[in-house]
């Protein structure tokens, strides 16, 4: 390698000052992290020296003598009928009760051909104060968190490729939302070239003050074409638990459900409701322990009752399984749905509070000097009037 | 990403068969995987185009594929048998899948080595080095630097510290320091010109 004279290591040192400014570079590994790799287990036992015959013996020995005894300790415990025996009826309904302060959310290679979403949405509920009136709420949703990373036809050689980062926060003290684009064809560019500018935003990244939300949206549905949204005046919509769900057509129940979640609309009954009716779809429910104390529910193999499986949309149900673990004396550690979507994803619910988590709500780990771009709700609603009538998202050409 | 076989660089798995030795390098293994595993995860975040499940998975993989040879790699070669079989860990998902994401990079031969023209020769505008494929193939070369060059480019360029600060951390005097981050900035500019294709 040919050795750089001083003048152009200080050009590499002035370039790479400036190239800072512009590099993303990926997120650091926590210390979770790290460990969460190490506690993986070889799939092959690294390679060990024979064991003498004697020795084999003694292992082979204690092997036995272990597996008999951890059989003796499974009838007693679980197997035999007692009070120790927990139903699946026992674990759904535990979940309820868990989920009463609040829930996360995780979405984990949630998609279909079009597209593909990871991300976790924390919802924080508040009970009434004290000198609440009477026939309020029992409980009001108190902080939400969202954060997701979508990616547009990631696979598709002819649609346009679109990948997108962002995080909203919704509590009582803090309200913002923050974008980056962290990928785009180039075809799209090449088409909407006047949007090159918001693009280039978009991609150092773009928070939004969301005080005076409701203003926007109203202003947003003023201008949009009729057929959109409902009329401009139409009242905000029905707060509180969604009405319950009539069995009609379970699958559609579920769809509906299931679009909830991914929509992040879901409150706590639905969730509830899906869980119960996906566990009623199910022709394989199991309760195994696979340790004392702990207990898990797995359901497989689901048709929803009256739905043939030629149905369109019942082969995706199929192959969906969910699993909810309850240890005795602590609780329902969560519910797992799997083999969601073309990429086989993960939906799993976990009971938790964002009570103690402020640094989820704290907008300071996404503003970057120079680069992040911080909006009022009132500049961005100025910013896309502004793009609406000067034709910035008109194709080109048009 | 079960069951997936992987051409590891060669080890010798019969290496190390007393206990002791085994479990001297089964140390020695892990000291190296702890000190860069933060370097090791920025290269395969990189490389998997951001996607931080199959990072973890593939680190995962990583350190399964360390415990099981941490007797057959040379001392001094432990990082670099790290990044092979991360490196061919990724190109085996790919495989599998079929396909690769077109928001992953790859190592562009000819473009990473006019850039590293540009970059000792003369000052470039935001607007070029802010351009995505550019972007790609210096995070591509940043993240192929050895650990301990990847952090001094990272904590000085990225993170700002000062000369004094890096020489403070490291117990090192400030003129070291100095020498060292050179050396990087020359390693950057090797990598560039010679960032070979991975697939």
């Amino acid at each position: 390698m040919s050795q750089m004279n001083e003048g152009q290591d200080r050009q590499l040192d002035e370039n790479l000052r400036r190239a800072v400014r512009v590099l993303r570079l990926p997120p650091e590994a926590t210390l979770e992290q790290v460990a969460g790799w190490k506690r993986a287990e070889p799939s092959h036992s690294a390679p060990q020296q024979r064991m003498s015959l004697r020795r084999r013996v003694r292992w082979f020995t204690a092997f036995v003598t272990t597996a008999a005894a951890c059989v003796a300790l499974y009838v007693m415990l679980v197997a035999l009928p007692g009070p120790t025996v927990v139903e699946a009826s026992t674990i759904v309904h535990r979940l309820r009760q868990n989920l009463f302060e609040g829930f996360q959310i995780t979405l984990e290679n949630i998609g279909n051909e079009g597209f593909r979403i990871d991300g976790r949405l924390i919802l924080g509920y508040g009970v009434p104060p004290l000198d609440a009136p009477p026939g309020a709420p029992a409980r009001h949703t108190e902080s939400l968190y969202v954060e997701a990373r979508l990616r547009a036809n990631e696979y598709d050689e002819v649609q346009p490729f679109i990948d997108l980062e962002s995080a909203a926060a919704l509590r009582s003290d803090t309200q913002w939302a923050f974008f980056q684009l962290r990928g785009i064809s180039e075809s799209l560019l090449e088409k909407y070239p006047l949007a090159v500018p918001l693009v280039y935003l978009a991609r150092q990244g773009i928070l939004v003050e969301l005080d005076g939300l409701g203003h926007l949206l109203r202003a947003i549905a003023e201008r949009l074409p009729a057929g959109w949204v409902g009329p401009p005046d139409s009242p905000e919509p029905p707060r509180g638990p969604a009405p319950p769900i009539v069995a009609m057509n379970p699958q559609a129940d579920i769809e509906y459900l299931l679009g909830s979640f991914l929509f992040g609309h879901a409150d706590a009954t639905q969730i509830d409701e899906l869980i119960c009716l996906m566990a009623q779809s199910a022709r394989q429910v199991k309760v195994t322990s696979p340790t004392p104390g702990r207990h898990v529910l797995t359901a497989r193999d689901f048709r929803p009752p009256g739905v043939a499986p030629d149905t369109p949309g019942a082969a995706r149900l199929e192959p969906l399984e969910l699993e909810i673990v309850y240890d005795e004396g602590v609780g329902i550690d969560g519910a797992t749905i799997r083999n969601v979507g073309l990429f086989h994803g993960t939906i799993r619910l976990t009971p938790m509070s964002p009570r103690g988590h402020d640094e989820l709500f704290d907008r300071q780990r996404f503003l970057r000097t120079g680069r992040t771009t911080v909006l009022k709700l009132s500049e961005l609603d100025g910013l896309l009037e502004r793009l609406l009538r000067d034709g910035f998202l008109a194709p080109h050409g048009e | 990403m079960d069951g997936t076989t992987v051409d590891c660089p060669a080890v010798d798995p019969q290496a190390g068969v007393d206990a002791e030795p085994r479990a001297r390098d089964a140390d020695r293994m892990q000291a190296a995987f702890d000190r860069c595993a933060r370097s090791l995860y920025r290269f395969v975040l990189v490389r998997v185009g951001g996607d931080s499940h199959l990072a973890d998975d593939i680190l995962q993989q990583t350190w399964c594929q360390a415990c099981q040879h941490s007797g057959g790699v040379p001392p001094n070669e432990v990082e670099f048998w790290l990044r092979a079989v991360a490196r061919n860990l990724i190109r085996t998902h790919w495989r599998r899948l079929g396909r690769r994401p077109r928001h992953a990079p790859l190592p562009d031969a000819e473009l990473a080595a006019e850039i590293a023209t540009q970059l000792t020769t003369r000052p470039l505008a935001l607007d070029y080095l802010s351009r995505r494929e550019v972007e790609q193939q210096l995070l591509l070369a940043i993240t192929e630097l050895d650990a301990d060059e990847q952090e001094l480019i990272v904590e000085h360029y990225f993170h700002g510290c000062s000369h004094d600060e890096l020489a403070r951390r490291r117990n090192l005097s400030t003129r070291a320091v100095e020498g060292r981050l050179y050396r990087a900035r020359q390693a950057l500019r090797s990598r560039l010109n010679h960032l070979a294709a991975e697939d």
